[in-house]
């Protein structure tokens, strides 16, 4: 059973290994579009020739086509990312997941109609619509990425908990050492105070048309987090340090 | 012809039969007149009297009781840390540990593509 986790968990892996190395390899493919899409752009600002138009057409179709398929590709690196500590939450993780692959198919779905796009007419109103809809997937991407840290930290705490309690337990354990294990409930509660914020953050409304990008303050939320979790082990070291002398 | 030598009588430095002397000021005549001089005088009379309060404040100030004074504390040395030394955990919560600690050190970020959203305009 044992084995079954532990193979479960390594194939998890690799799988989110490979869809990293895919999304690499996207951002690639976008780049080298992207600067066709710049060359082609800058000839027909010059010339302004029915054929240079064309080109330009055809770079633009190619750029957006590689856009949306290197945004798939990291919706999809994403939305498997979240399975690494899904356990800690798994009904809200589940519904960010849903989102993702929502955005993923709507991300396939545009990449059927980008090829059927002929004039400059057709591109302006379709990039209309991305950047409107782009305003939800950001949401969802750093929903996503603030999520899949509030859930590595619940684990780390938990972790920290289950090793507190057995030290707690352990026969050599005095109650001078109780006393240095009391001040961990309080930076408990301060962890997952920080972990409330952070979720919060990622709850506030956004307008329709303008992405407010809360990410750089939930990280920033998260960073104290981190603080707390390594002062508690910090701690717990100190005390372990003192069982064995 | 003999000849006339002109001067002008209200100016007597203008006089071309005799050279031109320069009038020595007093220091009193300076210091009404030069603004250097008076800045210096300002600054020198400024200076002796904060001199002169320190002297009449550390006369008047009562001296410091010797049981004020506190005992001498020792000088802070670097200690060397050696908790995050592995062999000194015991053994049976050292893999706890580890495992911990990687986790808290890992980052799961995947960084967010760059976009140009006006791509196609």
């Amino acid at each position: 059973m044992l084995s079954l986790f532990f193979s479960l968990a390594l194939a998890q892996e690799n799988l989110l290994g490979q869809y990293k190395t895919d999304y690499s390899f996207q951002i690639n493919q976008y780049q080298k579009s992207y600067i066709e899409y710049v060359d082609k752009k800058e000839v027909y600002t010059k010339y302004r020739t029915v054929s240079t138009e064309q080109d330009k057409i055809t770079a633009t179709k190619n750029a957006l086509f590689a856009r949306n398929s290197m945004l798939k590709s990291y919706l999809l690196a994403l939305r498997v990312s979240l399975d690494e500590f899904k356990t800690q939450n798994p009904t809200t993780t589940e519904k960010t997941q849903i989102e993702l692959s929502r955005w993923e198919d709507w991300c396939s779905e545009q990449n059927l109609i980008i090829p059927n796009l002929n004039t400059q007419a057709d591109i302006t109103t379709w990039v209309d619509t991305f950047k409107e809809k782009y305003v939800s997937i950001q949401q969802v991407i750093y929903v996503s990425l603030s999520q899949n840290q509030i859930n590595q930290k619940i684990e780390t705490l938990n972790l920290i908990k289950k090793l507190s309690d057995d030290i707690k337990n352990d026969p050599k354990t005095g109650t001078i050492l109780n006393d240095w294990l009391s001040s961990l409930p309080v930076k408990s509660d301060l962890v997952m105070s920080s972990l409330k914020a952070t979720t919060d953050l990622t709850q506030a409304k956004q307008l329709s048309n303008r992405f407010d990008n809360f990410y750089p303050e939930a990280k920033s939320q998260l960073n104290r987090t981190n603080n707390y979790l390594v002062n508690m082990l910090s701690d717990l070291r100190a005390v372990a340090i003192k069982l064995n002398q | 012809m003999e000849e006339n030598i002109y001067q002008n009588i209200d100016l007597i430095n203008n006089n071309p039969l005799e050279p031109e002397t320069k009038v020595e000021l007093t220091f009193k005549q300076k210091l009404k007149t030069d603004r250097k001089i008076q800045i210096l005088v300002g600054l020198t009379f400024f200076t002796i009297l904060i001199l002169l309060l320190s002297i009449v404040i550390s006369v008047f100030r009562p001296p410091v009781k010797k049981e004020n004074l506190g005992q001498n504390l020792p000088t802070p040395i670097a200690v060397p840390t050696i908790i995050n030394q592995a062999n000194i955990l015991p053994t049976q919560y050292q893999s706890q540990f580890d495992t911990i600690e990687n986790k808290i050190k890992y980052n799961p970020e995947i960084i967010p593509p760059e976009i140009d959203l006006n791509l196609g305009n």
